[in-house]
């Protein structure tokens, strides 16, 4: 275990194994223009399970994120420094092809974000993107992403129907099979279940879990029961810095940081 | 199930079909948004250009003189220049309290049941086409002006006071001010709805603790809303004003045709755009189609202005 | 005399403004019941099957206003053909691409603006524009001309409500697409302009009724023709002018013609705005 004491926050991060790590950050600052908000962040995400970032508003989880897929790129005057390595290359690198990058790091919105096609078209969207083959195999591409997000048995017969009128929880597993069926790498999820109610929301949870067998995932959430649930590691955030990394269990029961605790029990946040 | 889990070598992925299109695609966009700004520069530089002979052998007379001679090839553009502001100006006059009222109506004390008919009364009042407007007022609306509010008006002013100086002209229902009000009819729907959407901006909180210390409705419109509203409202009548300046139709069949400065309110006059539609198809010289032109040129500075002031008030989002 | 007192002079002014609004409420409706209700009476009995299978007739002779129809028709079609592709695609670039680079972003903001001042113009100008560009190059009225006048008038429409329903489209919907790795315009093409489709339609609806009325930039363009002409290179015929024409004539019968075809416009121009309306009730449902 390392500790490194920055001059004003505490930050406590548990190494993991070096050859588990599919995904990292390297002193990763964050600026929205002249503002910064993330601060030498310097987070392993291991291979093969489950992450979840906590912490308050405005810690700077959602940023973090967002640094993982460079979809901040869209906005002129966002701007990540540092080291993102993706299987040990830097995805920050100039050069780097956005698209491939984002084919194998997908994500999930807060928002369910159904496109305005066919449940079926919804699914093949990305796949009709990068690969060419033939209708027989497209089908059971979109019938094994919609299995896997559990949504299969509800919608196998009206894939040729709207995916607008799928419910919201409906809505969202819709949108993890469209993101899994590009065959991506890692999963990244913010916020997916505040706009779902408990229901929805538990059978996300249970399609997490059984995804993180094939996938890295990293989820952002409000919800510390949550990260309790089903995630393997959690990273607790605090003001764009990285305050406690840690194996889920350990942080919950035992966490290093005083803040990591006042938040946990809910001392403030 | 395998195929979805396949390791990252046998993933066969290309490039997205058509990346390399995205900035083709963005020129396409570009390109119309350009074309927008080429359509006006060119309306600018084209009447510039066809005005120019006018404005330059006339100089200040052009504006300052009312004589209009086909026949000698002198043109001075007064007539028109003031019918134009003059009747823009008075259709205001008419049409600002009576679209402010029915703003105030329609969101303070309209009965539920009515509000959504008579705010769709005043879209498809918006609707209805100048030429139809036109029409209307001619034949429908000027006589009856005439026998109701012009005849009675003239025996009645007394001879040698203000009054009979104001209503001067040949009472036929045509005029100067049967232009305004047609015009007021013309633009007050405009800004009856913007005042409305303006209206309902203000939050309702705000309006109900007006109402909840005891003001009067009047009291509530007058102190609370107006005021924040104020800036955007000013923009909107600025925008129904700069509609009044370009009217044609309307205007062409009701306004009398004169070049003259119009003495009284039932005189005949003209406006810019009803001397450009009244007379530039058999404009009788290459002087006469320029003063046309100029008179042209004219109008656009004046609505330009007006519009580019709307848009200070109303700030960059308010739509036209 | 009694004073009175502060209470009774409030009650008083509230009076008289309620009584003021409703007032003007009243004189909106009675013009439009008033306006409605001479184009019926004047239009609908100069209604007949002759007016859609004849022609324009000379003067004191019998006739319809089948050209003039079929003029507008094909004028509106053209110019809206060429205003859709024009509008959604400039305001494509306003909502979707200004945001993307600072230098992108100034000249949108110019862009906008004079999209709105040519959106304000007085069309009479825009007619004098395309008389020098499209006329007198070629020695002749032309539909073309007319056409094009009645496109610049119509694209600015559909730019500004292309980029304004492309706004409301949340910020995610678009991010989704590109978090797929989506080029930019497969984003914009397949998702961005599907979802706003409803939008986009009513903008072209309320475009194409804007122009079905408009007179002025006809005038010098296409001017009009006395018999039927499919052939827009040469003067065609449209109902604004032929309303003109007629009604400031001095026939009884032109003016009667005249009368029908301002009920024919109002009509169209109305059912459109109408068709509108419920087109947008039934988008904000779903």
């Amino acid at each position: 275990m390392s500790d490194t004491k920055t001059e004003v926050y505490e930050s406590f991060v548990e190494a993991i194994p070096a050859d588990t790590i599919k995904l990292e950050t390297k002193n990763l600052d964050f600026f929205y223009g002249k503002n910064k908000s993330l601060h030498n962040v310097s987070i392993p995400f291991q291979r093969k399970s489950i992450t979840g970032l906590i912490g308050p508003s405005g810690c700077g989880k959602s940023t973090l994120l967002r640094a993982l897929n460079r979809i901040y790129a869209l906005y002129p005057g966002q701007k990540a420094e540092g080291q993102i390595l993706l299987d040990g290359q830097n995805v920050l690198d100039k050069g780097v092809d956005l698209s491939l990058l984002r084919a194998r790091v997908g994500m999930v919105f807060q928002q369910p974000t159904p496109f305005p096609m066919s449940i079926y078209d919804n699914v093949a969207f990305g796949v009709r993107l990068y690969e060419k083959i033939s209708k027989a195999d497209l089908d059971q591409r979109v019938e094994d992403s919609l299995k896997r997000s559990a949504l299969w048995n509800e919608v196998k017969d009206k894939l040729h129907t709207s995916g607008l009128g799928l419910s919201g929880g409906q809505q969202q597993r819709l949108c993890v099979a469209r993101t899994i069926a590009v065959r991506p790498e890692v999963i990244l999820l913010d916020e997916p279940a505040s706009a779902l109610d408990p229901i929805s929301t538990a059978k996300l949870e249970e399609t997490l879990v059984e995804l993180k067998a094939d996938y890295t995932i990293v989820i952002v959430t409000h919800n510390l029961q949550q990260a309790a649930r089903i995630s393997d590691h959690a990273a607790f955030m605090f003001l764009g810095r990285l305050i406690e990394f840690a194996q889920t269990a350990k942080l919950f029961d035992n966490p290093k940081a005083s803040r990591t605790a006042d938040y946990i029990t809910g001392r403030f946040g | 199930m395998t195929a979805l889990t396949a390791t990252t070598d046998e993933r066969k992925r290309t490039r997205p079909a058509g990346a390399s299109f995205d900035p083709i695609f963005l020129g396409f966009c570009a390109l119309a948004a350009t074309l927008l700004l080429t359509a006006l520069a060119g309306i600018v530089v084209s009447l510039l250009i066809g005005g120019w002979p006018a404005l330059s052998h006339f100089k200040l007379a052009f504006f300052t003189s009312s004589e209009w001679d086909p026949v000698k090839d002198i043109y001075g553009g007064a007539g028109p220049i003031v019918g134009t502001l003059i009747t823009a100006l008075l259709s205001l006059v008419f049409a600002l309290p009576i679209a402010f009222g029915i703003a105030v109506f329609l969101v303070e004390f309209c009965p539920p049941i009515l509000r959504r008919p008579i705010g769709v009364a005043v879209e498809l009042l918006a609707g209805v086409p100048s030429i139809v407007y036109g029409m209307w007022g001619l034949f429908v609306f000027a006589p009856l002006f005439r026998d109701l509010v012009e005849f009675p008006l003239i025996t009645w002013a007394p001879p040698g006071s203000i009054w009979e100086k104001l209503f001067q002209g040949i009472p036929n229902g045509s005029g100067i001010l049967v232009a305004s009000i047609i015009l007021a009819v013309m633009i007050l729907p405009y800004i009856a709805a913007t005042l409305r959407e303006l209206f309902l901006t203000v939050p309702a909180k705000v309006r109900e603790s007006a109402y909840g210390v005891g003001c009067t409705t009047v009291e509530v419109v007058w102190s609370v809303t107006l005021p924040y509203v104020r800036r955007s409202a000013i923009g909107a009548v600025m925008l129904g004003l700069g509609r009044a300046l370009g009217e044609t139709m309307a205007v062409t069949f009701i306004i009398g045709n004169s070049h003259a400065f119009p003495k009284g309110l039932f005189d005949g006059g003209s406006t810019i755009a009803s001397t450009i539609a009244n007379e530039f198809a058999e404009a009788t010289s290459d002087m006469h189609t320029s003063a046309l032109i100029a008179l042209g040129f004219v109008l656009f500075v004046i609505t330009f202005a007006v519009l580019a002031i709307a848009r200070a008030f109303l700030g960059a989002s308010k739509h036209g | 005399m009694a004073v009175l007192d502060r209470r009774s002079r409030r009650q008083i002014a509230n009076t008289a403004f309620v009584t003021f609004s409703t007032v003007a409420a009243a004189i909106a409706i009675s013009a439009l019941a008033a306006i409605l209700f001479s184009l019926l009476v004047k239009g609908v009995s100069g209604l007949n099957l002759d007016i859609f299978l004849l022609s324009t007739p000379a003067p004191q002779s019998h006739g319809g206003l089948a050209n003039a129809i079929v003029g507008s028709l094909m004028l509106c079609t053209v110019a809206m053909i060429g205003a859709v592709v024009v509008g959604v695609l400039a305001g494509t670039f306003l909502a979707e691409y200004s945001g993307l680079h600072p230098a992108l972003n100034a000249y949108g903001s110019v862009v906008r603006f004079l999209n709105d001042v040519l959106l304000s113009a007085p069309s009479i100008l825009i007619g004098l524009f395309v008389y020098y560009i499209a006329v007198r190059p070629v020695h002749g009225f032309n539909g073309w001309a007319g056409a094009l006048a009645l496109g610049l008038i119509a694209a600015p429409v559909v730019t500004r409500t292309t980029e304004d329903v492309l706004k409301l489209q949340a910020k995610q919907l678009r991010e989704s697409g590109v978090a797929l790795g989506a080029p930019m315009w497969v984003t914009i093409q397949k998702v961005l302009w599907r979802a706003s489709s409803g939008g986009i339609l009513t903008g072209a609806l309320l475009a194409f009724a804007r122009i079905s009325g408009e007179t002025a930039p006809l005038l010098f363009t296409s001017l009009g023709n006395q018999f039927m002409n499919f052939d827009l290179t040469k003067p065609i015929s449209n109902l604004p002018a032929v309303i003109f024409q007629f009604g400031l004539s001095a026939y009884d019968d032109w003016q009667s013609l005249a009368w029908v075809g301002a009920l024919l416009i109002a009509f169209a121009v109305l059912s459109i705005n109408i068709l509108v309306r419920v087109l947008s009730q039934e988008q904000k449902r779903s």
